[in-house]
């Protein structure tokens, strides 16, 4: 990193420590001390994807020969057959359901819920809201039996409704968007106020669209918790049709329990579309982990 | 517009508050800042809602009304643009909440646009805007709805000072021109004085005086108003009641005649101050310039008193005098530039009494303190 | 003053009232429906057995008759028709097993039976009462001394209605399962006069009934918790002849009836063949009672109406008035959500915890602290909640690496960008196919760790095989996946210092030891405590990795709280322990917490 002496461009004050042209050996010699490190760490992390996708490539049982770590002919054709060895275009399709559905519901919820905590003034707003903040402590577990008997007595076992409906309210996202909107200034909606929009007005046509880069941190998050999710869908779903990647993974990975390239070709698979979603999106996480600390 | 009383809250804002505005006057609210003038201007808006009295609008108490149907327009300190929205769409927002058809909201935003010169902005976003440019949106924003009344909430204190300056003259012709009810808030009373078809000052949420900028300057209600408006301030001097009639705290003269208070505060506006080198140059009277230009009663040709010049500002048009005078606080007066005083300088100061102001102990002007007489001797 | 002025403010009372009257009326709605189903049902289950007898060789019409001489009917039905009722209001049918052509139709008894009167009675007159409350209300405005006592009278009001209406609804239960249990045992009786083995006859009473007679002839025969058989062959005063009975088990009421036995024709059977054949239905009052639709409309209700009498003040100011009702309309659907789907499973949870509550026992009898008591003595659950404790203690080493690695990528270089994908990619992607990764590169034999050890010298481990390390290797593969996600928790604390504390550190001469110790630690404090906390809360939870990884094992060397939950309740299906268990794990992660408060805060103050 050889503009690592440069020093910030805009002068931005970050937190680390000022650094000036003429350098010293020793900072220098830390600076690429801090790079190896680094480096190595990432490896360390990066590792067992790296493996993942090297032994997606391998044949059955070229994976067991000893000493080999790069197949010897890429075999690519592990990933249609894996892919269609259970079917996963489907698992994949419900995963996308799934999340969309939370998604919507929970900007939906988020967003109403937390203007009315950032910018509404009732009676008991402090309190339900710190009623809906200590769930937050309560382990998902405990809601979880009474849940699936609520569902399962609704006849909603093994169906979308059964698996999104429960999921379609984040206390979390609506401690982000009540942050966000405190943030905004106040002046905005007292001038569409003056210009005589309504509460509903107000929050479609000035508070949402201001609040942009919340839902997006917040749809963001949504989606990856909803794509990560297990437990719940491994519970109410019992058809093929009905699982989600993950369920199907697990599946998947009892059924081939030693057909390790298999497996891989589908966790690469499973994998991929997240990786690219942060890639793309990175400042959206950080930017939510940042809101989550203002208190 | 008829305001009658407005109270607020259990942290009292604005406290029993009876104003009343008359139809087609500008009038300014002026105040240090948390004195309750924004906060009157959000009632009289209905953004905030009195928690005792009512708001009048128009023959029609509003109190249950919302803002939107208060026929108000209002422009924020911060502008309040909407950021994700073009010019335009700014401008339009107001009457497109009303429902008017989209030619009617066109036609009306391009003629409030070429009224304020902002018709090659329309399609821009606020933050492609310069401030001066934001400013004449949120104008903009107002007269398109064509209101009953104009609220205007500080809105050139982030201008620069000759932008302000412009912008200011701008409303005032505006008003001429509309000829619409305006209520102006701001914290410069330089700004309220020249703007102002009426002003009312405001303290601790309690409208201290109401009246047009003449009255506001030549006759405060109290030492309030007096040491508010004016800039430099006035001069504050204590007395203390004495066997023969008032004496400075500390100073050299006696006023006549029993005043009614043990204490009360005299007050002096610095260009009522005549200074006179003391060196004999007795020609080179430096008087006020406002005194130069008409001349009132004519100065009393004995000093009042001696003092030295501690610091001397020179601001080109005239030169403001800190003066070591008798009394607690140091004098500060107006004088002509020339001949420029060196600090050191000894000066005989005679002041036009029939101009200064007599405050009680409880702040409220009494009238001009009487012409006093030379102490017989300092107090011990 | 300005109430009288404004149309809201006379409006809101008799909301008010209206929605009391509403909630009265869906709660006796409710209590009225379950009866009604009950009895529907119960006439289906008549048709079904009435089907059963007509099949029975030597059965036909003239068995049904005898079993049920007025109340069925067989009917012809059109070739491929499919069998919509005559008259569904008063005939519950079912086309059973009938030859095509046939099917048999039985009689539900009649709906005659009224709404519970005295409920009605107490409904009326306390809803005449609050419109009247309201009434006066709307004239004069000075507030009321009492603002509480209309709410919490109309809370009693729907209490009692609720009350009186299961009640009702539980006697009504009560006589509809007592008629089936002595209809079956008529059933059996026709189906043995008619020839039928005694083996044979009780299944034309079908499912799902406990019959003791079955005690002694193989165990196809009873479906009811054999417990229940034993009481009932024990149950002394069980008169023989179709007379129902009823007898506790459990703490839940089994409807008994007694049939005479023919001696059994083949003389060598071994044992004592039964003479009396014991036939139990679980009552309709256990399973079919409305008592959580009318406790859920109960206060729901009284909600609705307490909230609308909280609102009546405002009314005066429609103003405010309207602002409270927007916020709660903006409040509405996440606050319905969570009602339903949180602080109602909350509730229901703890409810079921208290209660023997197996998933295909329609019996949940409620049995106390038994649950919890039973946990106290249970070893493997507490060997899960020790094994839930050490996971945890990845949190601290998680953290010290994340803080370093956040150290490391101070600053937004490109570099570092990337890196930041490589970290935090672990704690967002699927669980799932992490585990199935990091099984494979721990395979014993053939996994690229072991392989690589061996390779190098130290040989290899069986990372998830062996009980003694198994939880550690999970450990380490949760700081892996943690670490990026706190790395940047702790950039986002890192950026928030101001840059101007550690140059002024620096030009007083601390090295960076102590800029760190110094500056960096007390300035993420609160970053620190936030991690720790949310960190431990997740870790007390860890399902997938467990689940995929080790199945808990090897010999529960893995057995995390949540993965001996899930067990417990879907694999052995014993919901009331599990829910029981939720708690505990509830109250270890509170303790956890209350402590970290505790102890951060009294650093925080000496600091």
């Amino acid at each position: 990193m050889p503009d690592r002496a440069a020093g910030t461009p805009t002068g931005r004050p970050t937190a680390g420590e000022s650094r000036r042209p003429g350098l010293r050996a020793p900072v220098r010699l830390a600076a690429s001390a801090r790079a190896v490190l680094l480096g190595a760490a990432c490896l360390l992390m990066a590792a067992p994807f790296l493996w993942m996708a090297v032994t997606s490539l391998m044949g059955q049982l070229e994976v067991f020969s000893s000493g080999r770590l790069l197949p010897e002919t890429p075999l690519w054709s592990n990933y249609p057959d894996a892919l269609t060895a259970q079917p996963f275009a489907r698992y994949f399709l419900n995963s996308l359901i799934f999340a969309a559905a939370v998604v919507t519901g929970q900007v939906a919820t988020a967003t109403t819920a937390g203007y009315a905590f950032a910018r509404f003034d009732f009676p008991g707003r402090d309190k339900v809201f710190m009623l809906f903040l200590a769930t937050m402590m309560v382990p998902a577990v405990i809601v979880l039996i009474p849940r699936f008997l609520m569902i399962d007595a609704l006849g909603w076992i093994d169906s979308y409704q059964g698996l999104i409906s429960t999921e379609l309210v984040s206390v979390w996202g609506i401690f982000l968007m009540r942050q966000y909107f405190r943030t905004l200034p106040r002046e905005l909606e007292d001038a569409a106020r003056v210009d005589g929009a309504g509460r509903a007005r107000i929050f479609w046509s000035v508070g949402l669209p201001l609040a942009k880069p919340a839902v997006a941190t917040l749809a963001l998050f949504a989606f990856i918790d909803a794509w990560k999710n297990f437990l719940w869908p491994l519970l109410v779903t019992r058809s093929m049709e009905m699982r989600v990647v993950e369920v199907g993974i697990a599946a998947f990975h009892s059924t081939y329990e030693i057909n390790w390239p298999y497996q891989m070709a589908a966790g690469v698979v499973a994998v991929l579309p997240i990786a690219l979603l942060f890639l793309f999106t990175q400042r959206y996480f950080v930017r939510g982990i940042q809101l989550e600390g203002i208190r | 517009m008829r305001g009658v009383e407005k109270r607020f809250g259990d942290v009292t804002a604005v406290a029993a508050m009876d104003l009343e505005i008359r139809p087609g006057e500008l009038m300014v609210l002026v105040g240090p800042s948390g004195c309750g003038k924004s906060t009157l201007l959000r009632l009289i808006a209905g953004l905030e809602e009195p928690s005792a009295g009512e708001v009048w609008i128009g023959g029609r108490c509003v109190n249950e009304v919302a803002p939107g149907d208060r026929d108000v327009a209002m422009v924020f300190q911060s502008y309040a643009l909407y950021p994700h929205m073009t010019v335009a769409r700014n401008l339009g927002f107001g009457l497109q909440v009303r429902g008017a058809s989209r030619v009617e909201i066109e036609e009306r935003v391009r003629r409030a646009a070429e009224a304020l010169g902002l018709g090659d902005l329309l399609t821009r976003r606020p933050g492609q805007l310069s401030g001066g440019q934001q400013q004449r949106v949120a104008l903009g924003r107002a007269i398109v709805r064509d209101p009953g009344v104009f609220l205007f909430d500080e809105p050139l204190s982030n201008l620069d000072a000759g932008l302000r300056m412009r912008t200011r003259d701008e409303i005032a012709a505006l008003h001429d021109r509309l000829g619409t009810t305006m209520i102006f808030v701001t914290h410069d009373q330089m700004e309220a004085l020249s703007l102002g078809q009426r002003v009312a000052v405001m303290d601790r949420g309690r409208l201290q005086q109401a009246g047009t900028p003449h009255e506001i300057y030549e006759r405060p209600r109290n030492l309030f108003v007096a040491s508010f408006v004016g800039s430099p301030p006035i001069n504050r001097l204590r007395l203390v009641r004495e066997d023969g009639g008032g004496r400075l705290a500390g100073g050299p003269f006696v006023f006549p005649g029993r005043p009614p208070f043990a204490h009360a505060t005299l007050a002096v506006r610095p260009e009522d101050l005549v200074v006179t080198p003391a060196d004999g140059r007795a020609e080179a009277t430096a008087t006020a310039p406002e005194a130069t230009a008409a001349p009132r009663a004519t100065p009393s040709p004995l000093a009042d008193f001696t003092a030295t010049v501690l610091r001397a500002e020179a601001l080109g048009s005239e030169q403001r005098l800190h003066l070591d005078g008798p009394g607690t606080a140091a004098w500060v007066a107006r004088a002509n530039p020339a001949p420029a005083l060196e600090p050191g300088t000894a000066v005989h100061v005679s002041v036009d009494w029939a101009r200064s102001h007599l405050f009680g102990p409880d702040g409220v002007r009494t009238g001009p303190a009487p012409r006093p007489a030379p102490a017989s001797g300092p107090r011990p | 003053m300005s109430g009288s002025r404004n149309p809201v403010a006379g409006t809101v009372p008799a909301i008010a009232a209206a929605a009391a009257a509403a909630g009265l009326a869906l709660l006796l709605a409710i209590a009225g429906s379950a009866v009604r189903e009950a009895r529907h049902d119960a006439a289906g289950d008549l048709a079904r057995m009435a089907a059963a007898l007509w099949e029975l060789p030597g059965g036909g019409d003239a068995a049904v008759a005898a079993f049920l001489p007025e109340r069925a009917r067989i009917e012809a039905v059109a070739e491929g028709g499919t069998g919509a009722p005559a008259d569904p209001g008063a005939w519950a049918y079912r086309a059973g097993t009938l030859e095509p052509g046939a099917r048999i139709g039985v009689a539900a008894a009649g709906d005659t039976s009224p709404l519970p009167r005295t409920a009605t009675l107490i409904a009326l007159l306390g809803l005449s009462l609050l419109a009247a409350w309201a009434w006066k209300r709307r004239r004069s405005s000075p507030p009321s001394r009492y603002p509480a006592a209309p709410a919490l009278l109309a809370v009693g009001l729907l209490a009692a209605v609720a009350g009186a209406g299961k009640a009702w609804a539980d006697r009504e239960l009560h006589l509809v399962s007592a008629g089936q249990a002595a209809h079956a045992a008529r059933a059996v009786g026709v189906a043995l006069a008619t020839g039928a083995a005694p083996e044979i006859a009780p299944r034309v009473a079908g499912l799902p009934w406990a019959t003791a007679a079955a005690l002694e002839s193989p165990g196809e025969l009873w479906t009811m918790p054999r417990e229940v058989a034993v009481a009932l062959a024990a149950s002394p005063s069980s008169p023989p002849g179709e007379l129902a009975y009823t007898v506790r088990v459990r703490g839940a009421t089994y409807h008994g009836a007694a049939v005479a036995l023919r001696p059994a024709p083949s003389a060598d059977t071994p044992g004592r063949a039964p003479d009396t054949l014991h036939l139990a239905l679980l009552g309709y009052e256990e399973t079919r009672s409305p008592a959580v639709p009318l406790a859920a409309a109960a206060l729901g209700s009284a909600l609705l109406v307490s909230l609308i009498l909280f609102l009546l003040p405002l009314s005066a100011r429609p103003r405010a008035l309207r602002r409270t009702l927007a916020a709660w309309g903006f409040l509405a659907p996440a606050g319905a959500l969570l009602l339903v789907f949180t602080f109602g499973p909350l509730l229901f949870s703890l409810w079921i915890s208290l209660h023997e509550w197996h998933l295909v026992d329609p019996a949940h009898p409620f049995t106390g602290l038994d649950n919890y008591r039973a946990l106290l003595a249970d070893g493997s659950w507490w060997s899960a909640i020790r094994n839930t404790a050490v996971f945890t203690l990845h949190v601290p080493l998680a953290m010290a690496v994340a803080l370093a690695l956040a150290i490391l990528t101070r600053g937004s270089r490109r570099a570092v960008r990337w890196a930041r994908l490589a970290l935090f990619l672990p704690s967002i992607t699927s669980v799932v196919a992490i585990a199935v990764v990091w099984k494979w590169l721990l395979n014993d034999g053939y996994g690229l760790v072991n392989r690589t050890l061996e390779a190098m010298g130290p040989g290899s481990a069986a990372w998830l095989t062996s009980p003694d390390i198994a939880l550690a290797t999970l450990m380490a593969i949760s700081v892996w996946m943690v670490v990026g996600y706190q790395m940047v928790v702790f950039q986002a604390g890192l950026a928030s210092i101001p840059r101007d504390f550690y140059d002024a550190a620096r030009v007083d001469g601390a090295g960076p030891l102590q800029r760190f110790r110094h500056i960096t630690l007390p300035g993420l404090r609160h970053t620190l405590f936030f991690v720790l906390v949310t960190s431990v809360i997740g870790s007390f939870q860890v399902f997938g990795l467990v689940y995929v990884m080790t199945e808990g094992g090897p010999l529960g060397a893995t057995d995390v709280a949540v993965y001996h939950i899930y067990r417990e309740a879907w694999e052995f299906l014993r919901f009331g322990n599990a829910a029981a268990m939720s708690w505990i794990l509830f109250a270890v992660v509170f303790a956890a917490t209350w402590l970290h408060f505790r102890f951060l805060e009294r650093r925080g103050a000496r600091a």
